[in-house]
């Protein structure tokens, strides 16, 4: 109390000596009744509902995960086995949590997760997994994504959500068909993302590696090129990605992705022209390939919903 | 200063073992938490209030509020949970304070009352003191009873509040001023 006026000290001093006279007993008897009298009250907290809120008190306040190493080693396999499983699947939950989990961490790059979350929903398009819900799931991530991408299109993150969108596109534009056949742009491009399901169609479009490439570059060839590297470094298709470059040019090789790919690579670009409209337009006519009757045709109707969807 | 801490702190089952106890039902449980904090909630109520039949209304409130709200109860030292305890205290006096503010003041004016000079200059003096006490924050006061009255240490009360011990010290340097200031100016007025 060095700090203390001594006036001050001296009061405190009484009212120290003051207040230390003894509780009453019968006031303490009383009011342990009291007390006693609204324990009684509480059932809830008897018994085995006690003895369950305690633990999971315990769990709260002490960060223990789970009671039994049997219990935490099948929850460990029931989290790996969903991790990434397929939209449609039993242990899809799992991934859709954990994806959750990832989007609510303070500070995390939203748009940059749902792109990523949707190339994975459009690789398992590719690979015909689930093909349906998967391309519906990744149609929704990839909206979400565009609600969160800021305006004036200047986020780097804008290309590839064009390069996804344009994929998204060819994937439903029709059924997987065949490789497509050099030259021809538009049937390569549709054909190819569609038939590839995976690798012609990634390697095309990139599933990743193509849109990538087709958004990589504005010309074919250098789209390509372009093209398979974006694709590798963009997509989830990093698979494709991956092997894009060679296998790409390998797979779909040659013609048939050489000419889907210009295309692609010219349209989607998201140099697109036309930005937002153009991913839409561009993996139209990428879809459409080269072939300029079907790409166009495909660019157009991609370009209106690619409208809208930029528009968006 | 740590008398009293010393003396709750001798062997005896761990205030965090009470508080599991009565969770889980057991009446010793609550026995052993009302043996452990009645005295120091008492003993605040009294310092606050002056009036012993008040001291003990609010101690008997505390531990009948105390059975409800004890799950919520994240404490887990023995500071922190007498400090939780002292918590209720402290808000059951403000809730009281609201609805009796007249008749807290008809209290405080009986208190000066002196029947006999010693007592009554005692009265006098710590009725004051109350009244400017009053006049603080919550947390001032609290700080002021807790190192003055219970003879709690700085650290004890930074961990029973919830609070760094530089700003324990730093609530009690602005609350000593105050009080200074205001018994001062009661004193030019006499």
């Amino acid at each position: 109390m060095s700090e203390m006026d001594p006036r001050l000290g001296e009061l405190f001093d009484t009212l120290r000596r003051e207040s230390a006279t003894a509780p009453r007993p019968a006031a303490m008897a009383a009011a342990r009744a009291a007390m006693h009298q609204a324990v009684a009250a509480q059932p809830e907290r008897r018994g085995l509902a006690a003895l369950l809120h305690r633990a999971g008190e315990a769990l709260a306040a002490q960060r223990i995960a789970l009671a039994s190493a049997g219990a935490g080693a099948a929850l460990a396999a029931v989290a790996l086995l969903g991790w990434n499983a397929p939209a449609g699947s039993t242990l899809h939950a799992v991934r859709l949590a954990h994806e959750q989990l990832a989007l609510a961490v303070p500070g995390a790059d939203r748009v940059a997760l749902e792109l990523s979350y949707a190339e994975s929903r459009l690789d398992d398009a590719r690979r015909g997994r689930d093909r349906q819900a998967s391309l519906d799931e990744a149609q929704q991530l990839l909206d979400d994504a565009h609600a969160h991408l800021p305006s004036g299109h200047t986020s780097p993150l804008w290309g590839r959500w064009q390069r996804d969108s344009a994929m998204l596109d060819s994937l439903r534009g029709g059924p997987g068909e065949a490789t497509p056949s050099p030259g021809q742009g538009s049937d390569d491009g549709g054909s190819s993302s569609q038939s590839t399901s995976g690798s012609s169609t990634s390697s095309d479009r990139g599933g990743s590696g193509d849109t990538s490439q087709s958004g990589g570059t504005g010309s074919g060839d250098g789209g390509r090129d372009g093209g398979s590297t974006s694709s590798s470094t963009s997509t989830s298709g990093g698979d494709h990605g991956g092997s894009t470059p060679t296998s790409t040019s390998s797979s779909h090789e040659g013609s048939t992705s050489t000419s889907s790919r210009s295309s692609s690579t010219t349209s989607s670009g998201g140099d697109g022209s036309d930005g937002g409209g153009s991913s839409g337009s561009g993996s139209t006519s990428t879809s459409g390939g080269g072939g300029g009757s079907d790409g166009e045709a495909t660019a157009t109707e991609v370009t209106s919903s690619s409208s809208t969807s930029d528009g968006g | 200063m740590d008398v009293l801490d010393h003396s709750l702190m001798a062997a005896r089952p761990g205030a965090l073992g009470l508080v599991e106890a009565a969770l889980s039902g057991d009446p010793t449980g609550w026995d052993g938490l009302f043996d452990r904090f009645y005295p120091t909630v008492h003993r605040y109520a009294l310092a606050r209030t002056g009036d012993r039949s008040i001291a003990e209304e609010i101690a008997q409130e505390v531990f009948v509020a105390a059975v409800s709200t004890l799950s919520r109860l994240r404490e887990r030292s023995e500071a922190g949970i007498e400090g939780w305890f002292v918590a209720i205290a402290r808000f059951k006096l403000a809730d009281r304070a609201r609805r009796r503010a007249r008749e807290q003041r008809l209290q405080a004016a009986a208190a000066v009352e002196p029947d006999a000079a010693d007592l009554a200059a005692s009265r006098l003096a710590t009725g004051e003191l109350r009244a400017a006490m009053e006049e603080l924050t919550e947390e001032q006061r609290d700080v002021l009873v807790r190192r003055f009255v219970l003879d709690q240490s700085l650290e004890k009360v930074a961990q029973a509040m919830g609070r760094r011990v530089g700003a324990v010290k730093a609530m009690q340097h602005r609350a000593l001023a105050s009080l200074g200031r205001r018994l001062g100016q009661a004193e030019a007025w006499r």
